[in-house]
Parts: C-alpha cells; sequence; structure tokens
C-alpha cells in the first residue's frame, strides 16, 4: 500500500474521513493484500493510546480464527445433528475459538505506553503469541501486594497497613469501607 | 391612559414573585455547599445504622463485599466481610480492631489507643484542605436505587489521590466512591448494589470463634507516645507541600524488646505511614510494592529498616522517606 493510502486507512480507523470517502476506503480495504491487517494494527494502536486496553490479541487473531472455523465440518443437516447431540457445533465452535484467544492472547501493561508518544509503542511491536496459554488463568505465586512474592513480607507490611488504616483522615470519613483493600480476595492468586 | 402604570405595577409584582419562587426552589434543591454534603457524609457513616453489599473494585480485580454499620445507644460495631473466596473479616469497634484471616489461621486483635477513638475529622479540617483540594459539586445520579449527588473532592497537584462520591440524597451516605490517582485514573471504586438503611445485624465473634478455631494473636494493649523514655530519634525534613506529622509514637512489638516507631503524616485527607524498625527482625519489604490505591516502600535508611505505607501517591512516600535523619 501506499503511504497515502496507509493515512486513508489511518483516518478511517479515527473515523475522520468525509462520509463520501468511507465507502471507497473500505472497498480498497478488502481488496489490498495487507489492509486488513494494518486495520487491525491502527485500532489496536488507538486502543493503547487511549489506554482502553484489557488482555491484548495479536493482529492474527482474526485470522486464526477463519483458519479453524474453515477446518471444522461442515453440517449438511442440521435439524437431524440437533435432536442427537443439540449442542456439539456450538461447543466445538467455542473450544476452536477459545482455543486461539489463548494462543494469541498477550497481557500489556498499559502504563508501559507513553500516550503521547508518536511512535508504534514497543510493546505493540513485539506482540508475540504466548506459547503456554494457561500463564494468563492459572493460580501465581506471591500475593496480593505488587511484586511482593514472600507471605511473612506480606503478613507484616497487612500489620502495618491495618495499623495505618487507625490512624488515616479516609477512614473517618468512610469508615470500615477502607479495610476492602485488607479483606480483598484475590482469586489470581495462590 | 390610566390603565398602563396599574398594569405595569401587576406585571412586576408577578415577576418578583415568580422570581422568589423560582428561587425558594433552587435553594431548597441545592442548598448545600459541597462542603456541606461532605461533612453530611461523615456524620451519616458514623451515626446512622444500616446494612448492604458493595462491590470492590481494584486493579482489574472486582469482589462483592458485606458491610454493617451497627449503632446501639452510641456504641459503634461495625463488620466488613469478603464474600468472593475466603472469607476474611473485620470487626471494628469502639475499643478494637479484629481481622479474621483464614490462611493464616489467626484473628488478630488490635487494641485501639483510647485517644483515638474520638478521632474524628471535625469541618475545621474540611476547611485546611481548601489549600490542596478543589471541592464540587457534579449534578446528580442514582446507584442502587437511591438518588444520588455527586461531589467530588480534586488535588490541586500529583502529590495526593482526588476522590468523587456519590452521596445519597436522603441520608448522605456514600452510595458509590471513586478514588482517582495522581493522574486522574480511577484507581479503586466501591459501590453498593443493595443498601439498607435502619437495620443492622452483626454476627458475634465470639460464636464466630467457635466455629473455627483460630489462634488468637493479641497485640500489646498500649502504645506510647514518644515522651516517656523512648524519643523520637529522626528529624523529617522537607516534607511533600501540605503534609505534617500528625502523629507519632511507639508500637511494642511482641517479637523484639525494641519497639516499632510509628510516624504518622497527612495533608487532612491522604495520610501515610513512616514504620522504623531498629534490630533483626527477619525480612521485611525492599523496594516499593502497591494494593490497589496502597502504595508502599521499604528500606534501609540509616542502618534502620523502614517501611512507609499509605494511600497517596508513590512519589509522596518516597519525599517523605528521602527526608528521614537521624538526629545528631
Amino acid at each position: 500500500m501506499a503511504e497515502q493510502e496507509y493515512e486513508r486507512l489511518s483516518a478511517l480507523v479515527d473515523d475522520e474521513l468525509p462520509q463520501d470517502e468511507i465507502a471507497g476506503a473500505i472497498n480498497k480495504l478488502y481488496q489490498s493484500d495487507g489492509g486488513a491487517r494494518s486495520w487491525s494494527s491502527y485500532h489496536l494502536i488507538g486502543d493503547a493510546m487511549r489506554r482502553d486496553m484489557g488482555p491484548h490479541y495479536s493482529t492474527s487473531l482474526a485470522a486464526e480464527i477463519s483458519r479453524r472455523l474453515e477446518n471444522e465440518p461442515v453440517v449438511l443437516a442440521p435439524a437431524a445433528l440437533k435432536t442427537k447431540r443439540p449442542n456439539r457445533k456450538r461447543t466445538l465452535t467455542g473450544l476452536a475459538v477459545a482455543a486461539s484467544l489463548a494462543g494469541a492472547a498477550v497481557v500489556i501493561a498499559p502504563q508501559l505506553i507513553n500516550p503521547q508518544g508518536t511512535e508504534v509503542p514497543q510493546q505493540l511491536a513485539e506482540v508475540q503469541p504466548v506459547p503456554e496459554s494457561k500463564m494468563l488463568y492459572v493460580a501465581q505465586d506471591g500475593t496480593r501486594w505488587e511484586l511482593l512474592k514472600k507471605p511473612a513480607v506480606e503478613s507484616r507490611l497487612n500489620a502495618y497497613l491495618v495499623n495505618h488504616r487507625e490512624h488515616s483522615p479516609a477512614s473517618n470519613i468512610k469508615g470500615i469501607m477502607p479495610y476492602a483493600t485488607f479483606v480483598s480476595y484475590d482469586g489470581n492468586k495462590k | 391612559m390610566r390603565q398602563r402604570p396599574v398594569r405595569f405595577f401587576n406585571r412586576s409584582i408577578l415577576f418578583l414573585f415568580t422570581a422568589l419562587i423560582f428561587n425558594r426552589a433552587v435553594w431548597a434543591e441545592g442548598d448545600l455547599s459541597p462542603r456541606q454534603w461532605l461533612e453530611r457524609m461523615m456524620d451519616a457513616v458514623q451515626q446512622l445504622s444500616y446494612q448492604g453489599t458493595f462491590i470492590y473494585l481494584h486493579d482489574n480485580q472486582l469482589e462483592t463485599m458485606r458491610i454493617v454499620h451497627a449503632v446501639e445507644d452510641d456504641r459503634v460495631r461495625e463488620s466488613l466481610v469478603c464474600l468472593n473466596g475466603t472469607p476474611r473479616e473485620v470487626i471494628r469497634d469502639e475499643d478494637s480492631v479484629t481481622c479474621v484471616i483464614p490462611e493464616s489461621k489467626e484473628v488478630s486483635v488490635d487494641r485501639r489507643p483510647p485517644s483515638d477513638k474520638f478521632l474524628n475529622l471535625l469541618p475545621e479540617d474540611l476547611e485546611l484542605l481548601d489549600d490542596h483540594y478543589t471541592f464540587q459539586i457534579l449534578g446528580r445520579s442514582r446507584i442502587a436505587n437511591h438518588q444520588a449527588q455527586i461531589v467530588t473532592i480534586i488535588p490541586k497537584d500529583n502529590l495526593r489521590y482526588g476522590y468523587r462520591f456519590f452521596l445519597d440524597t436522603d441520608t448522605g451516605l456514600p452510595l458509590k466512591s471513586d478514588l482517582m490517582n495522581e493522574v486522574g485514573e480511577v484507581v479503586e471504586q466501591t459501590m453498593f448494589t443493595d443498601l439498607q438503611m435502619g437495620i443492622a445485624e452483626i454476627n458475634d465473634i465470639y460464636r464466630r470463634k467457635s466455629i473455627f478455631t483460630y489462634q488468637l494473636k493479641n497485640h500489646a494493649d498500649a502504645v506510647d507516645t514518644m515522651d516517656g523514655d523512648h524519643v523520637s530519634r529522626w528529624d523529617f525534613q522537607r516534607l511533600p507541600s501540605g503534609f505534617k506529622m500528625s502523629l507519632k509514637h511507639h508500637l511494642p512489638d511482641p517479637e523484639s524488646l525494641e519497639p516499632i516507631e510509628q510516624y504518622v503524616f497527612t495533608d487532612g485527607l491522604g495520610s501515610l505511614s513512616v514504620f522504623v524498625e531498629s534490630g533483626g527482625r527477619g525480612e521485611a519489604l525492599t523496594g516499593v510494592s502497591r494494593l490497589g490505591a496502597i502504595n508502599a516502600w521499604g528500606g534501609q535508611v540509616e542502618g534502620h529498616q523502614v517501611t512507609a505505607v499509605g494511600e497517596v501517591p508513590a512519589v509522596t512516600l518516597l519525599g517523605v522517606v528521602q527526608g528521614m535523619q537521624l538526629k545528631p
């Protein structure tokens, strides 16, 4: 794609293209080779800049899902299937999508991305599929405190926090509510 | 010719009345200043009986909590229990704070020092906040099926956090509260999903003790202020703007002969504590850590283990620690 086309694509993503040019731009997007990929990237960049990001997915996600869906057995007589195994088709598709999501999911810490930066943030450029899909979902070692992995140290820090709460003006404003930090349960941690 | 002045007179009377009625209506709707709303909130939180369920969001973690606040004959008892995962609980009354932590199989009871029983933020203190915060009223909303007034406390610099409260228009209770960090991002939110006023059923802690076999850890009863044998050995210089030392005392440590020194700093709303340990006490926090909106720092200062913790930006925490000096 020519540089001018990239610019038009970027404007399309940002909803800055004049009304009458939108249809043409979308057509071009369909026809061009790298168009769809750039489209995904621009959206990802936009989200990153707006710090709109949850767990993120690589740009090949759409391709991966389509590939897996293509490999799904085509059901020629859906009605017949329904009577035997009503949920089979849905379950399989669900699994395929879940698998591809898990394979491609990459968490990017939003604070690492400089919102003012004009360049593509480094972390985005290096988006890689996580080989161990379990990484995001299983319990992590450590404590509820960030960067703190030792329960003995956490126990002392908690004691200090409870003690501090008793002398904090915020505790007078919100009553016992600030203790929510203390009693909160972190499902991600063992 | 004669009718015109009369009509003019009538019209002006009418105008005057309309203006008066309109004015009165406006006064009735929004007669409280942001500060008056906050005073109302503080009174409500402490003086009303209520119970309810609220959701608590921090670090992309969503949790539900049950809160009960019982006022009986001027005695206040409060309980907060997490409804997800391990049922950790905090129970507080005028004498003690009890933390029930099943995973560590212990109930820890902290006796509250008598002087803190009535440590309340007074309206005068709210006025002092003017130097560092702006108060605003931001219209109305609806939370947990209650009408809510939105009141914000916006910091004037990046050394403190901001607050946004959604207060029940009838009682002043905070139905939703957001805590904003130094760049205005919401770092912690609580919101009631269900709130009952005038009802408060607190389970008895003694009954609970018989259900679980917790080991009871009693913290020492008294803290001693620093005018006794133990004198403060530290100077705090160049404190972050607006922060003042509000308390210094010694916490007796059951594991060591040497007490722990605690210094509390506050700007009237945000606050942090600096704990100084002398002598070896096993491993302590090294470096920075964070839990929701709480920042913590631990490290060595002039040969002493120092731990700072508080609901303030990390830069404020580090600012206090950097100004620490042993008195000559």
